[in-house]
């Protein structure tokens, strides 16, 4: 691929039984997608002494049973696992319904202040294109989308709420997010998703890295009876 | 195999939560490995009453009491504590057998400090995502499988087993949890973004366990540590990984940790000294020492080899 060209990957330790990989490079995404490679590469692997690995935005932090192996063999292990360079054909497509302005999430006129463009124009910004997942963490289920336009970037809040409510859309600097469940946040919040992002069965997250997500605006309406038939 | 309760929470006195080996695999969904916050303890408590490496067990804070339905193997480990058996003192780091019918109180010496009570045959607990583990901010383990933590009332139900008496070691040898020595150290992650003094301060210092300490991470009170990065990316967190915040205190990231986060972090703690950790409580001191990672590595198998060498001994050929 040719956006892969200039990327780097360089292997740092991290503590007594953990190395950290990390991918650098001119493009956010190119070094996303070769961290999600790797990553896939080195789980397909299924090394004996492979504890565990947490990709993020531009590293892959490694943990591995010390008893087996020490740091030496492990990275030169990676540095030699062959990463194909094919695109990973499970990532999914997200079509996320937002409530812009919904009461109790609506930072709008905060943003607007800060961007020095109108609610609308904000809206119509953070709906006009599609979101790669970086990463998920923080809580199960919060994916790290970006990378939102230079425009509408703003920093986190001075004061994080203590309590953010569940399904709100948030921005933060060159991200977007959506909350799983009432959670403390910093983030500015646009409005509310009615869609469930941990499975109630599986409890697996909705959103993985490496997948897709765009916008679209609804009314209140809608995200209502949204909301309504998901608990039914 | 069948199960029937067979114990019943009396009295809990501060907080008490079904814990196995932990949650492994699932970070890509955002859930912490979770696990027991002293593995020693823990994988001692299973030793003695012949589990599985993973069974189900109780990890609580402060006194507990409970009542058995039916006669058990049981073994209780972690610091300092007393235990009674239908008001008969009994040890605490062996196999105990508890007739039917008894009250077992199990009192830590030292508030705050975290207990093991493994059951022969384990507790009986739906796994979710792999692991029974509770924990409640993520909504996971635990009876529910929604993560709550156990109150008085519950009733515990225990795999059946067949059960000899001739396995296993009876005794094992107790864990030092002494804090004299220093907590060993390993430089990483952005250990390269804090100046020498910064360093010099943090493995020289004299650090108290504040009362901000949980399963998700121990604050300390002390010498202020920073790093010369203003922002960073975030990234993987590992288990014992020394964050430094902008205010320059130090925290340890445990357990229930947040999977990924952006706080530059000055290295980790051995895992061979994460016990003498997990077991302080608020107000006590501690310092650092900065080990290299092939020193760590030695100690590590050194430890191993002794742990093995008395269990052999103890036990005889198999």
């Amino acid at each position: 691929m040719q956006d892969t060209q200039d990327v780097k990957m360089r292997i740092d330790t991290a503590g007594a039984n953990s190395v950290i990989v990390y991918f650098s490079g001119s493009s956010t995404l190119a070094l996303n997608r070769s961290v999600m490679s790797f990553y896939h590469a080195l789980t397909a692997r299924q090394y004996p002494w492979f504890e565990s690995a947490v990709p993020s935005y531009d590293s892959v932090l490694v943990t591995y049973d010390w008893l087996q192996v020490d740091h030496l063999l492990v990275r030169q292990l990676l540095l030699q696992l062959s990463i194909s360079d094919v695109d990973d054909n499970s990532s999914c497509h997200h079509v996320m319904k937002v409530w812009y302005g919904a009461k109790g999430a609506n930072d709008l006129e905060l943003i607007a202040q800060q961007t020095q463009l109108s609610e609308a124009e904000i809206i119509d910004i953070h709906c006009g294109q599609t979101y790669r997942v970086f990463t998920v963490g923080f809580m199960p289920g919060f994916a790290y989308l970006g990378e939102t336009p230079k425009r509408l970037a703003v920093p986190r809040m001075a004061s994080p709420r203590l309590k953010v409510p569940k399904g709100a859309v948030a921005i933060a600097d060159r991200q977007t997010a959506i909350y799983p469940d009432v959670s403390p946040g910093g983030w500015h919040l646009m409005g509310l998703c009615p869609t469930k992002l941990i499975d109630d069965k599986s409890r697996l997250s909705l959103l993985t890295a490496g997948d897709t997500v765009a916008f679209v605006p609804i009314s209140e309406e809608e995200y209502r009876e949204e909301s309504r038939a998901h608990v039914e | 195999m069948s199960s029937e309760t067979q114990i019943v929470i009396e009295d809990i006195g501060f907080h008490a939560i079904l814990v196995d080996s932990g949650r492994n695999g699932m970070q890509l969904h955002g859930y912490s490995p979770s696990g027991p916050m002293d593995e020693l303890a823990y994988k001692a408590a299973d030793k003695l009453v012949t589990n599985s490496r993973d069974s189900v067990q109780i990890e609580f804070i402060g006194p507990l009491r409970f009542r058995t339905l039916s006669s058990l193997w049981v073994s209780v480990t972690g610091p300092d504590v007393t235990i009674q058996v239908a008001n008969q003192y009994v040890d605490a780091w062996c196999q105990l057998h508890i007739p039917a019918g008894s009250l077992v109180h199990v009192e830590p010496a030292t508030m705050g400090q975290r207990h093991y009570i493994a059951i022969a045959g384990g507790i009986a607990c739906e796994p979710v995502l792999g692991s029974a583990t509770s924990v409640l901010r993520e909504k996971v383990g635990g009876i529910d499988g929604e993560g709550t933590a156990l109150r008085a009332g519950d009733r515990l139900n225990v795999n059946r087993v067949c059960y000899s008496s001739k396995q296993g070691p009876c005794e094992v040898k107790p864990v030092d949890y002494s804090l004299n020595a220093p907590i060993h150290v390993v430089q990483g992650y952005q250990a390269s973004t804090f100046s020498c003094i910064a360093k010099r301060r943090f493995f020289s210092g004299r650090y108290i366990l504040s009362n901000a300490a949980d399963r998700m991470g121990y604050r300390l009170q002390g010498e202020p540590v920073n790093s010369s990065l203003n922002s960073m990316k975030s990234e993987g967190i590992a288990l014992g990984a020394i964050q430094c915040p902008p205010d320059g205190q130090p925290i340890i990231m445990m357990r229930d940790r947040q999977t990924i986060g952006g706080y530059p972090k000055i290295g980790c703690v051995a895992p061979y000294d994460l016990h003498r950790l997990a077991q302080m409580v608020p107000g006590e001191a501690v310092t650092f020492e900065s080990v290299n990672i092939e020193t760590a590595r030695a100690n590590m198998l050194l430890i191993n080899a002794g742990y093995q060498r008395f269990k052999n001994e103890f036990v005889g050929s198999e």
